[in-house]
């Protein structure tokens, strides 16, 4: 087992060596700005919408509640004020 | 940076291109398509940064081998659904004339090929990268003790190739 673990780390060490010279090519960079630079371009105010989205639906999904509260709690309290404008009404014949 | 500046993440790419490439050439086995993964890896990364997806617990280089490692195995798997030569390819892309490197690229790819990508990635980072267990659970997200396990079945799995 241990014989054969040292040949797989001495093959492995003789072909990590012979591959430290891997490089990229002289224009990769330059290729990997340009397809960066093609997705910044790409960038528009509709591809922040699911960033915007995130932070603003829930901000609005709680005013929409308050405003739906507020205007039921608005509108018994008008209604409550008309009954009250009904029982106090005299009828004059 | 977070904001999505190209000239600062120009200067990522200046100082870790050639990192990434040979990292995704000793996974790929070919210095072509390590090109193009690494080149797909920082328009995600760009992406991820534009949109306040990273969230800086790790560093920018160890986020970015994380980046370059899923990349690399979404790679192979298509690959493996569509296989196409590319030893040409290669041929052209040592045109700087390290046909050394080329050769042992394909001979490090042939030797891990039967291994899963888990126990292909753990050996590539810690015999050929030399990271330690815990850079490499960081990059592959999680535990050193199932990175040391993933080392044991690798060896094990070349031990029995290696015999047969």
């Amino acid at each position: 087992m241990t014989d054969e673990n040292d040949e797989t780390d001495e093959r492995l060490a003789r072909l990590t060596r012979a591959t430290e010279g891997v490089a990229p090519r002289a224009n990769f960079n330059a290729r990997a700005m340009a397809a960066v630079k093609a997705e910044h371009d790409g960038f528009g105010w509709w591809s922040d919408m699911p960033r915007i989205a995130w932070r603003v639906v829930p901000i609005a999904a709680v005013i929409a509640t308050l405003t739906v509260v507020w205007t039921w709690h608005a509108s018994s309290d008008a209604e409550d004020a008309l009954v009250g404008s009904f029982d106090s009404m005299e009828v004059d014949w | 940076m977070q904001r999505g500046d190209v000239s600062a993440f120009h200067g990522i790419v200046e100082a870790t291109s050639a990192r990434l490439v040979r990292l995704s050439a000793r996974i790929m086995g070919s210095v072509t398509e390590a090109e193009d993964v690494v080149q797909e890896s920082y328009v995600k990364a760009y992406r991820a940064l534009r949109e306040g997806r990273f969230d800086e617990r790790s560093r920018v280089e160890t986020w970015l081998h994380r980046i370059v490692v899923n990349t690399s195995v979404d790679a192979r798997r298509k690959r493996r659904r569509e296989p196409a030569g590319t030893l040409e390819d290669d041929r052209v892309g040592a045109a700087d004339g390290n046909a050394e490197a080329t050769v042992a690229l394909r001979e490090l790819a042939e030797l891990l090929d039967a291994l899963p990508d888990d126990q292909r990635i753990a050996l590539v980072l810690k015999s050929v990268e030399g990271m330690s267990s815990a850079e490499i659970a960081e990059v592959v997200g999680c535990s050193e003790g199932a990175v040391e396990q993933r080392l044991v079945r690798a060896r094990a799995a070349l031990k029995q190739t290696g015999s047969s």
